[in-house]
């Protein structure tokens, strides 16, 4: 593929992933393209959504900027560089240096995030113990600043509990302080909302909103849901069976999208306040067989306007013009969503 | 900045869920009470582990050299006794309760001793090979403990043991070797479970070495069960080191062992069954103890544990 996101004020970008492909080597010599040939752009303090369904390789792809990417799973090709430095030609251990300290990962389950036999205080020490060495007093005043924050103002109370004894959103917060602790110029946000109930949800995302400006983080979120990418991304990058399938802003991709598949999953966000009674209109069929994938466009096969060509020829990442790409052969050029179907933009 | 301020909540950490209870003398008089198997473990081994390690001083006779005239006398209970040996004496006259007390001072030593050295060997083959798990290194060292399971455990002391002098240490070493094998498995899974969970991804995304992984992460969340396998290895251990002296394959006198004395008893058995039962029963008490104590410390570890 030719066509790279490319960026227009070269010094203002943090994060450029070109042509990276991650892949699973599985028994009887299947290839699993978890990712295959993604290419994009984050500039400094700008917040990027992904959303896509569950095995579309979001989360790979995030973990592939980390380098920590699993078992039988490797980085097979690509370029991630982060401010201006390939990271897949670091060592492991400058990586290591980078690794929650410019770039933190946030992750799905506070459940499970936890070591359950550390407080919250040592949880927060842990990036010092990793990285450079402070008194305790400077780590207790960072800790303190941190969830303050994310809205957690009673910190002294915080630090010497245990994980079992906050709720999940409550953990949660603290796992974004925790995240803070350095100041990272990038966090990945890894379905940070998923698990947890909608009040919640909306609490986090202002958490992290609270996060951003105070520190001009730049953020990368992981969802499956438009609601949380709508309230704070600057641009939406949609993927689709380890493809990029749309990439634009947020306003454009949620007011005309041109990829069907995008067009079919803002129609299946289901909405309370809707004008006009509507069904629910989910996207027919299932993802495709990740170790087959077919040689034409992988949505093809669920794609209402498919035509021939698409089920031949795998359609290109193109630049559509005013920052946004699409991966099809024939862009909804005149779709509009409805009012009502349009979230808070 | 300014809205920051006005969109933070205040947010109290009130909504805690559970508070796990500060220990005090009150918490730990309500847990003994509570569980009453516990208790009467820790009784029994606080018994035995004092008559052991206090043993110089509360012997009542010399247990290395008997007085021949008063061999072969019965306990207290029994008509042919001497109140001077309360749990008669062998057949030199040597005084069983003396004996008894240096053998609990050696059964001890050998059972912390070869508890230490073969949780040692199971913790560095198990995290080892759960952190290397689809590798060649994990199949060799697991290759390696079936052949250690496979092996009988008497046929390898006998030859262990024909081949060294048998002392306290040589002993601890064989009884160590001897049992690492099935600790070391359930080791490997556990580290194989954790390898996978959330808050190890957390401290790889961190930047946390792999050293730091297995020390911080992963070692820690072993300890509680296995603070809850050392009683009952430990009783393990000081069944077999008194069969091994039993059989006159373990310790030589003139250390004493709870085992040497029961086969000192061997030939005096249809006569004088005591001399036998009774060092019997101090073992059977004393591992009795150490498994009531190792049943509910490993029901409420891995209480802990699953809670998280």
């Amino acid at each position: 593929m030719n066509t790279t996101i490319t960026a227009t004020q070269n010094d203002d970008v943090l994060l450029e992933v070109k042509n990276l492909r991650t892949y699973f080597k599985l028994p009887r010599n299947k290839l699993v393209k978890a990712v295959d040939d993604i290419s994009f752009t984050l500039h400094k303090g700008k917040v990027l959504g992904i959303i896509g369904e569950s095995g579309s390789g979001k989360s790979v792809t995030s973990r592939s900027i980390l380098r920590i990417v699993e078992e039988p799973g490797y980085i097979a090709g690509g370029e991630i560089l982060f401010k201006g430095v390939d990271c897949l030609k670091l060592s492991e251990k400058a990586m290591n240096a980078l690794r929650g300290k410019e770039i933190s990962l946030i992750f799905q389950d506070p459940t499970t995030s936890f070591n359950p036999y550390m407080t919250m205080g040592q949880h927060l020490e842990e990036a010092y113990r990793v990285h450079k060495a402070a008194s305790k007093d400077t780590i207790r005043k960072r800790s303190l600043d941190v969830l303050k924050m994310v809205g957690i103002n009673d910190g002294e109370n915080v630090l010497p509990k245990y994980p079992c004894e906050f709720s999940a959103g409550f953990r949660q917060r603290i796992f974004i302080a925790m995240a803070m602790i350095f100041n990272p110029d990038l966090l990945i946000a890894d379905e940070p909302t998923t698990s947890l109930g909608i009040t919640i949800q909306a609490e986090i995302i202002e958490a992290l909103n609270d996060v951003k400006r105070a520190s001009g983080t730049s953020i990368i979120i992981i969802t499956h849901d438009f609601g949380v990418v709508s309230q704070f991304s600057d641009d939406i990058f949609v993927m689709y069976a380890g493809h990029c399938v749309e990439f634009s802003p947020k306003r454009d991709l949620l007011l005309s999208p041109m990829h069907p598949y995008t067009v079919g999953l803002i129609r299946s966000v289901p909405l309370l306040e809707a004008r006009k009674t509507r069904r629910l209109k989910s996207i027919p069929g299932f993802p495709p067989d990740m170790t087959a994938l077919p040689d034409g466009c992988p949505f093809a096969e669920r794609c209402e306007y498919a035509k021939d060509v698409c089920f031949k020829e795998r359609p290109e990442l193109l630049d559509v013009g005013n920052g946004r790409f699409c991966a099809c052969h024939y862009p909804l050029k005149q779709y509009r969503t409805s009012d009502e179907t349009v979230l808070e933009v | 900045m300014e809205s920051k301020e006005t969109n933070t909540k205040t947010l109290e950490s009130t909504n805690s869920v559970a508070r796990p209870k500060k220990v005090t003398f009150r918490s730990i008089g309500r847990f003994l009470w509570e569980n009453k198997s516990f208790t009467i473990g820790l009784l029994i081994v606080l018994f035995m582990l004092s008559l052991g390690i206090f043993a110089d001083y509360i012997v009542p006779h010399d247990a290395y050299n008997g007085n021949p005239r008063e061999k072969l006398l019965s306990p207290f209970w029994m008509k042919d006794s001497n109140p001077k040996y309360v749990l008669g004496t062998d057949y030199i006259g040597r005084d069983t309760f003396s004996r008894i007390c240096y053998g609990l001072q050696v059964s001890i030593i050998i059972g912390f001793g070869s508890v230490a050295v073969s949780l040692t060997i199971a913790l560095v083959i198990g995290i080892i090979s759960g952190l290397s798990h689809p590798s060649l290194l994990d199949s060799i060292l697991m290759r390696l403990t079936d052949v250690q399971m496979a092996f009988p455990f008497i046929v390898l002391a006998i030859i262990i043991l024909s081949v060294v002098e048998p002392t306290i240490g040589s002993v601890i070493l064989v009884l160590g070797l001897c049992s690492w094998a099935v600790r070391s498995r359930v080791i490997r899974s556990s580290v194989m479970i954790q390898k996978e969970s959330d808050y190890v991804a957390a401290g790889i995304a961190l930047g946390a070495s792999k050293f730091r992984i297995a020390w911080k992460y992963i070692l820690r969340n072993l300890l509680p069960s296995l603070v809850a396998a050392i009683p009952l290895d430990v009783a393990n251990a000081i069944v077999l080191e008194s069969l091994l002296s039993y059989m006159q394959i373990g310790l030589k006198p003139p250390i004493i062992s709870l085992g040497s004395i029961m086969g000192d008893g061997r030939n005096y058995m249809a006569s004088h069954w005591w001399m036998t039962a009774i060092p019997g029963f101090v073992i059977l008490f004393f591992v009795l103890g150490l498994n009531l104590m190792g049943d509910t410390l490993q029901k409420k570890m891995t209480d802990v544990s699953v809670k998280g």
